[in-house]
C-alpha cells in the first residue's frame, strides 16, 4: 500500500495532517504540525515590555503570561484592580476558547455556512436545535465583547502591562461585563444541562465519536497555590515542584517530520512515543482529573454531576474532555461575575510604575487550553536576550499524536476511507 | 431579493495565527450569515476542506488569504489560490505586509545566518515518509508572491472594515444591510462607490488613507519632548498625544481605519495597518517624526537621546518588514 495523507485536520489552531505509511498490521502513523513558528526571532532584540503585545499572537493568554513574567522582571506589585482585570479577562478566554472548541463540535457533521457540502462518510444526523447554535454563538460574541473590554481586544488583547494594565474602566463597562457575566453564566447552566442530557449521557447524538476513549497519561496543572501538580496516569501525586523550575524540568524533543517540539519530563527523558513514560498532557481534562474540588458553587455542582455519571476521576475519554469544558465554562461565568463590578475594577491607580530591573523572570498561567510557562534573560537595558515558552500546543502533543495513531489504526481495521478518518480524528483531537 | 447567484468564496491560512479566520467566522455569526450572499467551497480550517476539493473546482469569486508565505506550501497554495480566484484578498497584517513572522527576515539582516543555518529541511522527493514543507530563506507578503487586488489591514482585521469588503466584493449593491458604518472609516469617494455596487479599483485598502493621528482621540499640542519614554515607564494614558510624550508610537506613519483602538487604550500604535498613503517607508517617516518632536538642537543632546532609543527597525517595521521596510524587501 502507498502512503496515507490525511490532511487537513479541521479546528486546529497549529495546522496539522497525518501520514500513515502503511506497515502491515502496525502502519507507522504521524501527526504533523505544517507551520513553523519563529519565536525567537519574534522576540530577541525587543525592548522586553513589548512581549505582551507580540506574544499574544501565538495565544490571548501569552499575553497574560508575558505580563506577569514582566511584573517580576520589574519587581512591582499590581493594584487589586488590575489584577482583578487581568483575571476576569483570563476567565474571557476560557470561556469563548472553550464555547468556540464546542460550537465546532455542534457543527462537526454539516457545512455551518449552509448546505452547501456534506461531510462524507458521516452519515445523517439529526438536526440540532438552531436556537442551541444561536445562543451558542450570541454567547461567544458576548465573551468576546468581555475580552475587548478587559483587553483591549479579543484575539490579541494588549492591555495589560508591567505593573498593571494601561487604562481605567468606566462605568458603562463594569455595568456591561455585569449583564455579559450574568447572561453568559445562566447560558453555561443551560448549555451544560444540554450537553449532559442529550450528547454525555443519552448520546442519542454524535455516537460514533463519544465512545472515544484517550490515551491514559501522566498530567501537569497548577494547583491554586501556584506550584506545579505531576500526577501518574492514575491520578497519583508524582511530584510537586514550583512553578518556575517548568522549564528545567520539561525538555523539548524536536523531530524533523513536524514543526511542533514534543514535551517531556527531562528525569525520565525522551524515549519516543512508543514509550511514553516520560510524556504528559495538559488542559481542561487534566484539570478536571486533578479531582480538585471547584471555588465556585455551580462549576462544582456540574463537577459532582460529571464524577456521578463518569466515576471518580481521572477519566479518559472524549466525553469527560468535553465535559471538563462545560464545567470551566460555568466556572468562568461565575468568577467573572464576581469581579465584574464597580468595587473590583476601580481604584485610584491602575497600575506601579517599575523603577527596577533584573535580568531574568519567569510565569506560569493556566490557560484556557493548559499550563503556559515564560522564561526570559534580558540585558542591563531590558532588551531581550533569551526567550523560552511553554505552550500547550507542545504539552499536548505527544497526546494527540498518540490519539490520531489510535483513532487511525482503528479506523483502518474498520476499513474506513480517510475523509471518514479525519472527522474522527478531528473531533478527537479537538478537545486538546 | 438575490437574484443573482451566489459568489464563491475560498478562505485560507498561510503562516500567521487563526485570528482573521475567526474574525471572518464572526462575521458569519455575528453580523449576517454568509450562506445569504455566497457558498463557502474552500476553508481548510473550518471544513477540511482538501487539495482534491480545491482541484474540483473550477473558478472561485473570491478568496481571503490570511497569513504570510513562509513555507514552499504557502507558497506553492498562494499561486494555485490565485490562478483560481476572480480576486484575491490579503486578509490581514501577515498576509498584507509580511505580519509578525516578517521579523524573522530583519534578525536574517541584523544578523546573517551562521553558514551551517539552513532552514527546515525534509525530502520532498521522499515517496513513503512523512513529508514536511520546507521554510523559505524569507518570509514575504503575499503580493511579493502573486497578483492582490484587494487588502484588509490589521492584527486582527476590524470587523466593520472586513464587512465593508465582504459587502463591497461579496454582497455587492443588493445587500440588505446598509453599508453606511461599515465604511465611516473608508475614503468618502470609495463609500460611495462601493455602496453604489461599483468594485473599488485593484490594489484598494480597505481602511484609511491618512495616518492613524487623524483618527486618535488624544489631544496634539505641537509640544516638543525631551526624552525618550519606553512603554513601561510614567506617562499620562490619558490625554496627550503619546509621541509628544515621548514614546515611540507609529500613529503618524501607520495607514488609519482603527479609529485610534490602541493609543485610546493608553498603548502607542505599532503599525498593524502598515503605512499610510502619503508615507513611502515606515522607519524614515518615525526617524524624521521623532526627529523633528524632540526639543533641542544641540548635537550632543540629540544624540543622547537617539542612544536611548531601542530596537527602532523591530519596533518600526513590527508588521511590515518584508514588504514595507526600503532596505529589507529587497530581494
Amino acid at each position: 500500500m502507498q502512503t496515507i495523507t490525511i490532511e487537513p485536520l479541521r479546528w486546529q489552531d497549529d495546522p496539522a495532517k497525518i501520514t500513515v505509511i502503511p506497515n502491515d498490521s502496525h502502519p507507522e502513523v504521524y501527526y504533523q504540525v505544517t507551520r513553523p513558528q519563529s519565536i525567537d526571532a519574534m522576540c530577541i532584540g525587543r525592548p522586553v515590555e513589548e512581549l505582551p503585545r507580540i506574544l499574544a499572537m501565538i495565544g490571548p493568554a501569552h499575553h497574560l503570561a508575558s505580563t506577569l513574567a514582566l511584573d517580576r522582571l520589574f519587581d512591582v506589585e499590581p493594584p487589586e484592580l488590575a489584577r482583578n482585570m487581568r483575571e476576569a479577562l483570563l476567565q474571557a478566554q476560557v470561556f469563548s476558547t472553550h464555547l468556540r472548541k464546542l460550537y465546532f463540535l455542534l457543527t462537526n457533521w454539516q457545512n455551518p455556512f449552509g448546505d452547501f457540502r456534506s461531510v462524507e462518510g458521516v452519515g445523517k444526523q439529526p438536526k440540532k436545535s438552531p436556537r442551541l447554535l444561536e445562543d451558542v454563538t450570541h454567547h461567544l460574541a458576548l465573551s468576546q465583547e468581555a475580552e475587548t473590554i478587559l483587553g483591549g481586544r479579543h484575539d490579541h488583547p494588549l492591555t495589560s502591562t508591567a505593573g498593571g494594565v494601561s487604562r481605567f474602566l468606566k462605568e458603562e463597562h463594569f455595568a456591561r461585563l455585569a449583564e455579559i457575566a450574568e447572561s453568559c453564566l445562566g447560558f453555561s447552566v443551560k448549555f451544560a444541562a444540554t450537553l449532559r442530557e442529550q450528547l454525555f449521557e443519552d448520546k442519542k447524538i454524535l455516537s460514533q465519536w463519544l465512545n472515544i476513549t484517550i490515551p491514559a497519561m501522566p498530567s501537569l496543572s497548577l494547583t491554586p497555590e501556584g506550584t506545579v501538580r505531576h500526577l501518574d496516569a492514575k491520578g497519583n501525586m508524582v511530584a510537586q515542584f514550583p512553578a518556575q523550575e517548568i522549564q528545567d524540568k520539561i525538555g523539548l524533543q524536536s523531530e524533523d517530520w513536524t514543526y511542533l517540539p514534543y514535551a517531556y519530563l527531562k528525569e525520565i527523558g525522551w524515549q519516543g512515543l512508543d514509550k511514553p513514560e516520560g510524556l504528559f498532557f495538559v488542559g481542561p481534562l487534566a484539570r478536571v482529573n486533578a479531582n480538585q474540588e471547584s471555588t465556585m458553587p455551580l462549576a462544582e455542582e456540574e463537577r459532582q454531576r460529571m464524577i456521578e455519571a463518569l466515576g471518580a476521576p481521572p477519566t479518559y475519554t472524549l466525553v469527560a474532555s468535553l465535559w471538563a469544558m462545560a464545567i470551566e465554562l460555568i466556572q468562568a461565568a461565575e468568577t467573572i461575575r464576581g469581579r465584574a463590578n464597580q468595587e473590583s475594577l476601580a481604584g485610584p491607580s491602575i497600575r506601579e510604575i517599575p523603577t527596577g530591573l533584573a535580568s531574568s523572570t519567569w510565569s506560569a498561567v493556566e490557560a484556557p487550553q493548559g499550563l503556559i510557562s515564560h522564561r526570559y534573560e534580558v540585558d542591563d537595558k531590558g532588551i531581550v536576550k533569551s526567550v523560552d515558552i511553554f505552550d500547550p500546543a507542545m504539552g499536548n502533543n505527544a497526546l494527540k499524536s498518540l490519539l490520531a495513531k489510535q483513532l487511525v489504526t482503528e479506523g483502518l481495521s474498520r476499513k474506513e476511507d480517510p475523509a471518514t478518518i479525519k472527522e474522527i480524528v478531528s473531533v478527537g483531537v479537538l478537545p486538546f | 431579493m438575490n437574484a443573482s447567484p451566489k459568489k464563491t468564496i475560498a478562505v485560507y491560512a498561510a503562516n500567521g495565527c487563526r485570528s482573521c479566520e475567526h474574525a471572518i467566522l464572526d462575521i458569519n455569526n455575528q453580523v449576517q450569515p454568509l450562506s445569504r450572499w455566497a457558498d463557502i467551497v474552500y476553508w481548510p480550517y473550518m471544513l477540511g476542506s482538501g487539495e482534491q476539493e480545491l482541484g474540483s473546482l473550477d473558478t472561485i469569486d473570491v478568496c481571503f488569504f490570511t497569513g504570510a508565505i513562509r513555507t514552499d506550501e504557502d507558497r506553492r497554495m498562494a499561486e494555485k489560490l490565485r490562478e483560481k480566484s476572480s480576486l484575491m484578498v490579503a486578509c490581514g497584517a501577515c498576509s498584507a505586509f509580511g505580519g509578525m513572522p516578517g521579523l524573522s527576515n530583519l534578525k536574517d539582516l541584523l544578523a546573517p545566518p551562521a553558514e551551517d543555518a539552513t532552514p527546515a529541511e525534509t525530502d520532498e522527493t521522499q515517496d513513503d515518509g512523512p513529508v514536511l514543507p520546507a521554510m523559505q530563506s524569507r518570509v514575504s507578503a503575499l503580493s511579493q508572491i502573486v497578483a492582490v487586488d484587494y487588502v484588509i489591514p490589521g492584527c486582527q482585521p476590524t470587523q466593520s472594515l472586513l464587512w465593508s469588503c465582504m459587502q463591497a466584493l461579496v454582497c455587492g449593491p443588493k445587500s440588505g444591510s446598509k453599508i453606511s458604518f461599515t465604511t465611516s472609516r473608508l475614503p468618502a469617494e470609495a463609500a460611495q462607490a462601493i455602496a453604489a455596487g461599483i468594485l473599488p479599483p485593484k490594489g484598494f485598502c480597505f481602511a484609511g488613507e491618512k495616518a492613524v493621528c487623524a483618527s486618535c482621540s488624544r489631544v496634539k499640542e505641537e509640544k516638543l519632548f525631551e526624552a525618550t519614554i519606553r512603554p513601561y515607564e510614567k506617562y499620562e494614558v490619558t490625554g496627550r498625544c503619546l509621541l509628544e510624550q515621548g514614546l515611540v508610537c507609529l500613529g503618524i506613519a501607520t495607514r488609519e481605519g482603527c479609529g485610534g483602538l490602541c493609543t485610546g487604550l493608553g498603548q502607542p500604535c505599532r503599525g498593524c495597518f502598515g503605512k499610510s498613503e502619503a508615507v513611502y517607508d515606515p522607519g524614515a517617516k518615525m526617524v524624521s517624526a521623532i526627529s523633528s518632536t524632540f526639543a533641542s538642537e544641540d548635537e550632543d543632546e540629540i544624540e543622547e537621546m537617539a542612544e536611548t532609543l531601542e530596537d527602532l527597525s523591530g519596533t518600526f517595521y513590527r508588521y511590515t518588514a518584508p514588504s514595507q521596510c526600503a532596505i529589507a524587501s529587497k530581494e
